[in-house]
């Protein structure tokens, strides 16, 4: 054991956290401040038995944020000889070093949910968990990021894609019940009622009410896109991210109308946005 | 833990099952118990509808059956109770898509984490019905007081009467009008118990509710105020074997009647003069 100081970083003190899902959470909340930017991380961790493979996870982590783990602080005999086990530095730091210290506001316990949520990825389950969909987020106001230049190959492909596949064309209204599936685009002139499943590996365009479940880019295109006269799918999955309709917006059927103004769905940093499409003048 | 199933069926559509499975689940989970509702009418699902859950469903019974995700994985909580899940069904598929054996293994793989397992019965007595009864072991039977609903639960009970896994089902009188019963229009209570002669586990009113409930996917018991939501947190009670006494919507019908008439005898003097 050795008397832990650090130059260029600091100590997050964790002593408190008993599950590790608390300690991922605080530490991507403390780590997500610009401050915190390729820095060396000094964890010091109460109580709490860890495995090598969760401390790897929580390195792993830290990388993924731009920083670096120095070492770790330890009463757990088990999580003293994991770390040792994959050559994490373990030492015992005072309080009288002098670098900064971030103790993390422990009035305000991390959110339920989010510690939920990450029981559920460090749990035995680590597929999808039905109850971690996200909202589809209405935002009109939207501003697409302009495609990367010097992006790479695959994803400019992955963005072409659709214009490549071969397209379904239907002219009904698909009911509660019906099943439209295609290894390219689906064009529909008509309605897709609630209960009807729409799923293409490419685009997806309605003309009519889209009000079903609905999978864009089904073999896993993020980059594919849902256009509807009227977005109102209960489920909109694009690629591998899902998203339901908010709670909020709980209508049983929606008015028809003799205007529409188109709508179009992408995903946008692992969410779903749907946005109308006006005349750009 | 063992906890118990029930199925909720009926034999006629259109009787209530579905409204009756989400309040008395909904009312179960309140009572802090852990309560599974496992919809098996496939092809024609309703019961997430009536959650408010239909949003939130990723994987349904058949995705379990045919293992393309853990049983866990497909259980969708929910949005108010921590302690009510609900299995869905598929709604692309039809009723050969799940087996009475993998309906029966379901159940008892959910009775070891839960305290109720509460199955949706399709309407009819063809393999909807059959596969919704495998798993179960008491039953409640749905009826209105309308002859066609009371014959078709009196077939229903003669054939969970045959089944030898189901040690116990109860009748349930829904739709019930205490004024149309009083004044001798509607099949009274008494009637449909003599008819059926099966022990009664409760009577909902007739509630315009009901109605507004489903379309927000909210269950009526819920409602602090609404008679129906009492007269289920009051069958949920009796299934927990809690002794609470029926409501008797008869009593309370007569009596508002004659209120009603001592007023609008007083109101109409008042008129005259």
């Amino acid at each position: 054991m050795e008397t832990g100081y650090i130059d260029n970083g600091f100590i997050v003190d964790l002593t408190h956290a008993l599950k590790i899902s608390e300690i991922i959470y605080e530490l991507s909340r403390t780590l997500d401040m610009p401050e915190a930017k390729e820095k060396y991380i000094c964890l010091k961790l109460g109580a709490i038995d860890l495995t090598a493979e969760e401390l790897t996870s929580i390195k792993t982590l830290i990388e993924l944020m731009e920083s670096q783990l120095a070492c770790i602080s330890t009463s757990s005999a088990k999580t003293l000889e994991s770390a040792t086990s994959i050559d994490i530095k373990v030492s015992e730091f005072t309080n009288e070093i002098s670098a900064p210290s971030f103790n993390n506001n422990k009035e305000e316990s991390p959110q339920k949910e989010v510690v939920e949520a990450l029981d559920n990825i460090f749990g035995e389950e680590k597929q999808k968990d039905a109850n971690v969909i996200r909202e589809i987020r209405h935002d009109d106001e939207f501003e697409e990021p302009e495609p990367n230049e010097d992006e790479e190959d695959h994803i400019k492909e992955l963005r072409a894609e659709p214009e490549k596949l071969p397209t379904l064309y239907i002219r009904r209204t698909i009911r509660s019940g019906q099943s439209i599936s295609s290894d390219g685009n689906i064009v529909i002139i008509g309605d897709v009622n609630p209960g009807a499943e729409i799923i293409a590996k490419g685009d997806v365009t309605v003309w009519g009410i889209l009000a079903g479940i609905v999978h864009a880019g089904s073999e896993g295109n993020g980059f594919a896109r849902i256009r509807a006269l009227k977005l109102n799918p209960v489920q909109i999955r694009i690629g591998d991210v899902f998203a339901r309709r908010p709670d909020t917006v709980n209508l049983p059927f929606i008015q028809k109308t003799s205007e529409y103004t188109p709508e179009e769905a992408f995903t946008h940093k692992g969410s779903i946005i749907i946005k109308k499409i006006h005349n750009e003048n | 833990m063992t906890g118990r199933v029930i199925v909720i069926t009926s034999g006629k559509g259109g009787v209530g099952k579905t409204t009756t499975n989400a309040n008395i689940g909904t009312a179960l989970a309140r009572a802090g118990k852990k309560v599974v509702m496992v919809d098996t009418d496939l092809g024609l699902r309703n019961l997430d509808l009536l959650l408010g859950l239909e949003n939130r469903i990723v994987y349904t019974i058949v995705d379990v059956v045919e293992e393309r995700c853990k049983l866990k994985q497909a259980l969708v909580k929910d949005k108010k109770n921590p302690n009510l899940c609900l299995l869905a069904a598929a709604q692309t598929r039809d009723k050969s898509a799940v087996t009475e054996e993998q309906l029966k293994d379901i159940c008892d793989q959910l009775k070891e984490k839960f305290d109720f397992v509460l199955v949706d019965c399709p309407a009819g007595i063809e393999q909807g019905f059959q596969n919704a009864v495998a798993g179960a072991s008491e039953a409640i039977v749905v009826t209105t007081p309308e002859m066609s609903a009371v014959r078709d639960a009196d077939r229903i009970i003669g054939l969970l009467e045959a089944k030898e896994e189901i040690k116990s089902y109860k009748l349930l009188i829904n739709r019930y009008r205490p004024n149309m019963a009083a004044s001798k229009d509607m099949m009274s209570k008494d009637d449909v118990v003599e008819i059926l002669s099966a022990e009664l586990i409760g009577i909902i009113p007739e509630d315009t509710g009901i109605i507004t409930s489903t379309n927000k996917g909210e269950p009526i018991v819920n409602d602090d105020d609404s008679l129906a939501g009492r007269a289920y947190r009051n069958v949920a009670q009796r299934i927990i074997g809690e002794d609470v006494p029926i409501i008797d919507f008869e009593e309370e019908a007569k009596l508002s009647n004659k209120i009603k008439k001592f007023f609008s005898k007083f109101l109409n003097k008042g008129k005259e003069n």
